[in-house]
């Protein structure tokens, strides 16, 4: 008996998860179909002086390998040149990071270099951007990571979605994988960035009006910045944090995949791990900040969507771990589920679900539909999707060792790798 | 025992007191059955010398339980260990392999302690011989291919069963005074029951020659329809036959796999304690739960105990397999049942029958009645029922257990009851031996005087069996379309977005995403 009732709360915690997604995916394809029309119509034309000013953030630290490439794209944005500022923020770099930065300044009177240095260096993403924000004279607020290199109409699209829409906070625009060809795990990232954006990002924007700003390649109206006392200097990801920020003062956050940058990813498993426990800790910070919200008054969508990331984190990954460990009892007889049902058609039909699901947002893409990808996908369920099991239990752990030792947070600095390609694909 | 709550509830039930005029005179069929001994009780040592007891152990030491004989067994290499003079008679099963003793010295040193032996040379088999018919007290019964030693009888001896092929005859077991040969083995069916019917004189207990038997009315659950259980009792009880009904509390659809509780029928227990009424003696079954862990069978079995009672009938007996019947009394609590129905092996049409062919006692009180001729499930297992039927009659004091099936037509039935009408069997009303069931919640008792008393020891735990029970009907069912409709819901959304993704494929010029291609 309690193994069928184990098994039920597996299967139901799982599949709540899996159906939502499923949603997600349908909301997600009419937003990619709506993209195209919009991309039909013709855009208004603006005089130079009717664009606002921009203020585009670039926060550095050791970004030696990339920067070049980064400023070399943002210098080929297609924006008034009157109206637009480069701000990259050199955190105490250790390397010649602040040295190629100097050298854009000197050369280029859009880019403006602050030098970050103890006691106001080195404390974070969110430190260095409200170190920035001090100085920033643009309406609007464009972040960009260090390794970025934004198409040339990105920003344009940015400021156009926020033109358009004055009830939005924030605008984000689509990431896509430069070094998504490398080798097999940045081939996984690569699918795993474009399902994310097209299901997650783009679904929740179609049915909920709700997104999440991803942490690169994003604008938000700089008054509201300011208001809401910049960007939380303890949040391990400052995005996600700053995402439910926006809601709780009215706004939404607007996806518009119309506005592209091409960004580094992973290429070793010991730096994907180390970033990926960072991501999971910073969103483990945010639900447990915002838990009391979930069980105690709603308040607006975004209730909605903690209860998605609560679930997302702690309930659907919990499932699984269950349903896997009911899967090897049931093994080995020491427990007899009972239940009558098509279980085994359910499980199959739960991998298929995740194929095609995915299939259709790569379909979105031009490129990506591939027999290649079909296979790498196929094998990422068993592979890649499992790992995120191990990362969660890893970043759990960290973090709770850290409250008990009270541990400074301590931000890690994702390693960046030479990619030829950083600087093709920003043209 | 779990009694916790000790509630007590005696309700005395005159079983039965409508239909007992009609009944059989039941002094005339309670013989002295389980085992009466003209030399008292006597002690037999079963030797073998394979690595462990082989099934031919098993299968002797069930026959054994139906003397008045207590039983041991020992491998062959222990034979030193042992004071053989003061067993009363040994049966050695030689296996034809010296695995640690000398079978020709340890048969020598038997042959010189002046008692009765049996040897089974089942070692030394001739697998070129296969025997069709088999001839046994002036009868010749045709049978299931059977291979015997090439052994020539011996010059005084007398052969008392004999296998032919249909060209060449051998023996299969010969006695020569004391010593008892047996050529061949120990197997189910026809070698087994002549083997049950030499042991009387073997033992030299010699029972009443005459055959018993009792109907079983086999797979009746809470969906079997009230009209077929009344019209099975009729038949039965209108010709004053008594019978076993065994009885499933919980019944699973097989369409859906709902589950059907014996209380959510009221109409259904009416007709059981019509049965009841009819001559009926109402069995638990327990036979769809061989594969449940000890603790699980317990609860199982405590389960439909509590079932019953909701609907006013008591069982006094669990019908099921020899093992489950055996794996139950290994959970650390469990109900007690002094009385079994059991069987042995099931067959490929979900007939079971029993190798023992007459009721025996196990232990102190302790009755266990072979369900030993099968289940009419079928047209053709009537038939095959019917044939083995008469070749057990063989068993001078054998023990029918017809199986009729409540799922098959009552024209079946009907026809297997009209045919033992013929045959001289006396039928068994076991309501009026001693029984008892201990199941800590409740006792349900029997002396042997057709009443029943039942003691309600706990209500709360019967209560809460039952309710465990309804639970698990809505769960099962709720589960069981719920994912269904999850099926359905999620195949149409896989086409839907199958669709898409061909849809995309094939506007792929147009599409908005047109990145360059990657390195």
């Amino acid at each position: 008996m309690a193994g069928n009732i184990l098994f039920l709360v597996a299967l139901a915690s799982i599949w709540v998860m899996l159906l939502y997604h499923m949603f997600l995916m349908l909301g997600g394809y009419l937003h990619s179909e709506r993209m195209e029309r919009l991309k039909q119509k013709p855009r208004p034309k603006r005089a130079d002086d009717e664009w606002p000013f921009v203020s585009v953030l670039i926060p550095a630290h050791n970004e030696e390998i990339v920067i070049r490439y980064t400023l070399d794209a943002m210098l080929r944005l297609d924006y008034p040149h009157n109206r637009i500022e480069i701000i990259v923020i050199d955190d105490n770099s250790g390397d010649s990071t602040g040295e190629i930065v100097d050298s854009y300044c000197a050369r280029d009177p859009r880019v403006r270099c602050l030098h970050l240095k103890p006691p106001h260096a080195a404390k974070g993403k969110s430190n260095a951007l409200n170190q920035a924000l001090k100085i920033a004279r643009g309406e609007y607020i464009v972040v960009y990571d260090a390794d970025n290199t934004p198409n040339s109409a990105a920003v344009k699209h940015l400021v156009e979605a926020a033109l358009d829409d004055p009830k939005a906070g924030a605008i984000v625009g689509k990431f896509r994988v430069v070094n998504a060809r490398k080798n097999l795990l940045t081939r996984f990232i690569n699918i795993e960035t474009i399902s994310f954006q097209w299901m997650a990002q783009a679904g929740r924007w179609h049915w909920f009006g709700i997104s999440t700003i991803p942490g690169t390649n994003f604008l938000i109206r700089k008054s509201l910045i300011e208001e809401m006392g910049g960007w939380d200097d303890k949040a391990l990801t400052e995005d996600t944090e700053l995402s439910i920020r926006l809601y709780d003062n009215g706004y939404h956050i607007r996806f518009y995949p119309l506005a592209v940058t091409w960004e580094q990813e992973p290429e070793t498993w010991r730096v994907w791990l180390k970033q990926r426990t960072r991501w999971a800790r910073g969103n483990q910070y945010v639900i447990m900040k915002n838990l009391p919200r979930i069980f105690g008054r709603w308040k607006g969508r975004i209730v909605f969507d903690l209860v998605y990331f609560f679930f997302t984190y702690f309930i659907f990954l919990g499932a699984v771990i269950l349903s896997h460990l009911l899967m090897l009892l049931n093994i080995l007889g020491a427990i007899n589920i009972t239940l009558p049902g098509p279980f085994l058609l359910v499980w199959l039909l739960a991998y298929i679900l995740y194929i095609v699901e995915i299939m259709v947002t790569l379909a979105i893409e031009k490129t990506e539909l591939t027999f290649r990808n079909f296979l790498i996908l196929s094998l990422m369920y068993i592979s890649y999707s499992q790992l995120w099991l191990y990362l969660i239990f890893r970043s759990g752990w960290i973090e709770l060792r850290a409250r008990i030792r009270h541990d400074e947070l301590k931000w890690d600095k994702t390693q960046r790798f030479q990619t030829k390609a950083a600087k093709d694909y920003s043209k | 025992m779990r009694v916790k709550r000790l509630l007590t509830l005696v309700i005395l039930v005159m079983i039965g007191s409508a239909a007992y005029g009609r009944l059989y005179p039941l002094a005339a069929v309670m013989q002295p059955a389980q085992g009466a001994s003209e030399r008292g009780e006597g002690r037999v040592l079963l030797m073998y010398n394979s690595p462990e007891p082989s099934d031919e152990v098993k299968v002797m030491e069930g026959l054994l339980q139906h003397f008045a004989v207590k039983t041991e067994s020992s491998h062959s290499a222990n034979i030193g260990d042992l004071y053989l003079e003061d067993y009363d008679s040994i049966i050695f099963f030689d296996s034809g392999r010296n695995f640690g003793s000398d079978p020709e010295g340890m048969n020598r040193m038997i042959r010189h302690l002046n008692i009765p032996y049996m040897v089974f040379h089942s070692g030394t088999v001739d697998v070129s011989f296969t025997g069709i018919t088999l001839e046994y007290r002036d009868e010749v019964y045709s049978t299931m291919p059977i291979r015997v030693a090439p052994v020539e009888p011996h010059e005084d001896g007398v052969v008392l069963a004999a296998v032919s092929d249909g060209r060449e005859e051998r023996p299969l077991i010969v006695r020569n005074g004391d010593g008892w040969n047996v050529y061949g083995k120990l197997e189910s069916g026809l070698v087994s029951w002549i083997i049950a019917d030499v042991l009387h004189d073997f033992l030299g207990e010699h029972h009443a020659e005459r055959h018993k038997g009792l109907y079983i009315v086999h797979h009746v659950n809470p969906l079997t329809p009230p009209e077929q259980l009344r019209k099975l009792a009729d038949l039965l009880g209108g010709r004053s036959i008594p019978f076993a009904i065994v009885v499933e509390p919980v019944g699973r659809s097989p369409d859906r796999d709902r589950l059907y509780a014996a209380g959510d029928d009221p109409e259904w227990g009416e007709a059981i304690r019509y049965m009841v009424e009819a001559g009926g003696t109402v069995v638990l079954d327990g036979s769809e739960l061989d594969s449940l862990e000890p603790k699980e069978l317990a609860n199982r079995i405590d389960q439909g105990i509590a079932l019953l009672y909701e609907i006013g009938v008591y069982p006094i007996a669990l019908y099921a397999s020899q093992d489950t019947v055996h794996r139950l009394q290994t959970a650390p609590e469990h109900a007690d049942f002094t009385t079994t129905l059991e069987y042995s092996s099931t067959r490929t049409d979900g007939s079971r029958s029993a190798d023992i062919p007459y009721a025996s006692a196990a232990a102190d009180d302790a009755i266990m009645y072979p369900a030993s001729i099968g289940i009419a499930v079928s047209d053709a297992a009537a038939s095959q029922m019917i044939t083995r039927a008469s070749a057990l009659l063989l068993v001078r004091d054998a023990w029918l257990g017809i199986g009729l099936d409540a799922a098959q037509p009552y024209e079946l039935a009907e026809y297997v009851v009209e045919h033992f009408r013929e045959e001289p069997i006396l039928w068994t009303d076991i309501r009026y031996d001693a029984h008892k069931v201990d199941a800590g919640f409740i006792r349900v008792e029997t002396g042997g005087d057709g009443l029943l008393e039942v003691q309600m020891l706990d209500k709360a735990r019967a209560l809460e069996l039952v309710r465990i029970d309804r639970n698990s009907n809505v769960f099962g069912t709720v589960t069981y379309y719920s994912t269904w409709i999850l099926v359905a819901v999620v195949g149409t959304f896989v086409v839907l977005f199958t669709l898409f993704v061909v849809l995309m494929r094939l506007r792929r010029r147009r599409r908005l995403f047109s990145e360059k291609e990657l390195e």
